[in-house]
């Protein structure tokens, strides 16, 4: 059965034909959900509640973009929410935003006999996170959607309602402020080759 | 480095996908000239080589399984709003502010009638604050408010054992802290004799009991709402009230804070 088929028989109360579109498209949006907002539980319950959401709002779906896409706007729409909640919550209290090491995926285990190596991707995959954690939210949001989630321009535009030159600029500007974050860190880039001055 | 800006988009695009003939060899021209937009287009190679490094994480064991659940059991649940969750109920205490001004202004020259025994706090609890509290059955408030009755209401009215209006207790309730349940139920049902539809305003019932939902052992729900009126949320008091009992599990009283 195609996707908008299924779309079709849950409109009209088909539980069954829902599940088969959470079980579609759960990973996609887990895995966006927890590169949004970096602990996995947190990803668990807004992943849960952007499928709970897309049930009761599928008379809203009208099927301009995939559905996939749709749930693609669901899910970032409640990463910005919670990720604005929690970082008003960090102001009143004060705690500074941090991603521990539990928090971040493990990095791939390659280079397994080459512990140095491994140590140092472990680094780079920390440094990462730690900026994109860093990232105002909607710059994180078109980076993950693009990078992690490899959605195309068309894609993220219909997911973030933007028109497309916004999506490219915005993802310039991301890149930007994401290689800027790194440079500070000082645990991403490998130092520049030094430049031999001249006497 | 305003040059370069004109750069830095080309740049980004180029790392998704092939850019127009024009463009590619526009933007291959600056990156030969410039040293910082090579060395940034070298930093942003390795950025999304990291990125496309990570796996995907696999999703919890039953994760579909949770959702349906979920779907299901809201499904099955009857669609009742917790009443002091809707938006009415905050049109109920703004009202029932109203109409506290009102009875206010009305029991000017009313006798008092003070039982100050009833519910006298223990000799050792410290100074406490005198709450008065005024009892009006809601058909008579409404028709304060200048709306007519709802059948419900005015049922209970007909039903309530014959009372002044007026009459008066004076309680005792220590301040910033709750006051006790079976008291207010006591104080409710058999000192008023009032019955489940009742409006009572307190004059001075601690704003720490807004919001409080009193449930005495017979099921009777008591209320306490806040008397801080709230813009564009004036509606008939027999309205608001009406709607409250037919949303409550079973009889309802309503108090009001001042």
């Amino acid at each position: 059965m195609t996707e908008q088929e299924l779309v079709a028989r849950a409109k009209n109360g088909d539980q069954d034909a829902f599940e088969q579109l959470v079980r579609d498209n759960e990973k996609r949006i887990y895995n966006l959900t927890l590169r949004m907002v970096g602990d996995p539980e947190d990803a668990l319950d807004l992943s849960q509640e952007a499928f709970l959401n897309a049930w009761k709002g599928l008379a809203s779906f009208k099927g301009d973009s995939a559905f996939s896409t749709w749930l693609y706007r669901l899910a970032s729409n409640a990463c910005l929410d919670f990720l604005r909640s929690k970082k008003r919550r960090q102001d009143t209290t004060g705690s500074p935003l941090s991603l521990d090491d539990e928090d971040a995926p493990p990095p791939p285990s390659d280079d397994t006999s080459r512990p140095d190596l491994q140590l140092e991707r472990k680094e780079r995959t920390l440094a990462l996170h730690r900026a994109l954690d860093a990232l105002p939210p909607h710059h994180r949001q078109v980076l993950v959607m693009r990078e992690l989630s490899g959605l195309s321009y068309q894609e993220i535009s219909q997911a973030l309602d933007l028109d497309l030159g916004t999506v490219k600029s915005r993802l310039t500007r991301a890149r930007i402020a994401l290689k800027k974050i790194l440079s500070e860190d000082g645990n991403f880039f490998s130092p520049p080759p030094s430049i031999p001055t001249e006497q | 480095m305003n040059h370069c800006e004109r750069f830095m988009d080309l740049l980004s695009q180029s790392l998704d996908g092939p850019l127009p003939l024009e463009d590619h060899q526009a933007l291959q021209q600056h990156l030969e000239q410039c040293p910082e937009c090579r060395l940034l287009s070298q930093q942003f190679l390795e950025i999304r080589e990291e990125f496309h490094s990570w796996e995907d994480q696999e999703v919890p064991e039953g994760f579909t399984a949770v959702v349906m659940d979920r779907i299901r059991a809201a499904e099955e649940k009857p669609k009742v709003i917790p009443i002091w969750k809707h938006r009415q109920f905050k049109t109920f205490g703004s009202i029932a502010a109203c109409a506290l001004i009102c009875m206010g202004l009305w029991r000017t020259g009313a006798p008092e009638v003070s039982q100050d025994a009833a519910f006298a706090p223990a000799a050792s609890a410290p100074a406490a604050e005198t709450m008065d509290v005024h009892s009006y059955v809601t058909a008579d408030s409404a028709a304060v408010d200048g709306a007519p009755a709802p059948a419900a209401l005015a049922k209970s009215a007909e039903d309530a054992p014959a009372q002044d209006a007026s009459a008066s207790l004076t309680v005792h309730a220590e301040t910033a802290s709750l006051p006790d349940e079976d008291q207010l139920i006591r104080l409710v049902q058999d000192t008023l004799g009032q019955v489940p539809g009742t409006l009572v305003l307190v004059d001075t019932l601690p704003q720490i009991a807004e919001g409080t939902l009193y449930t005495a052992a017979d099921g009777t729900q008591l209320l306490v709402l806040s008397a801080q009126p709230e813009a564009g949320m004036w509606k008939t008091l027999a309205e608001s009230a009406s709607f409250c009992l037919e949303l409550g599990d079973g009889p309802m009283v309503f108090m009001t804070t001042n």
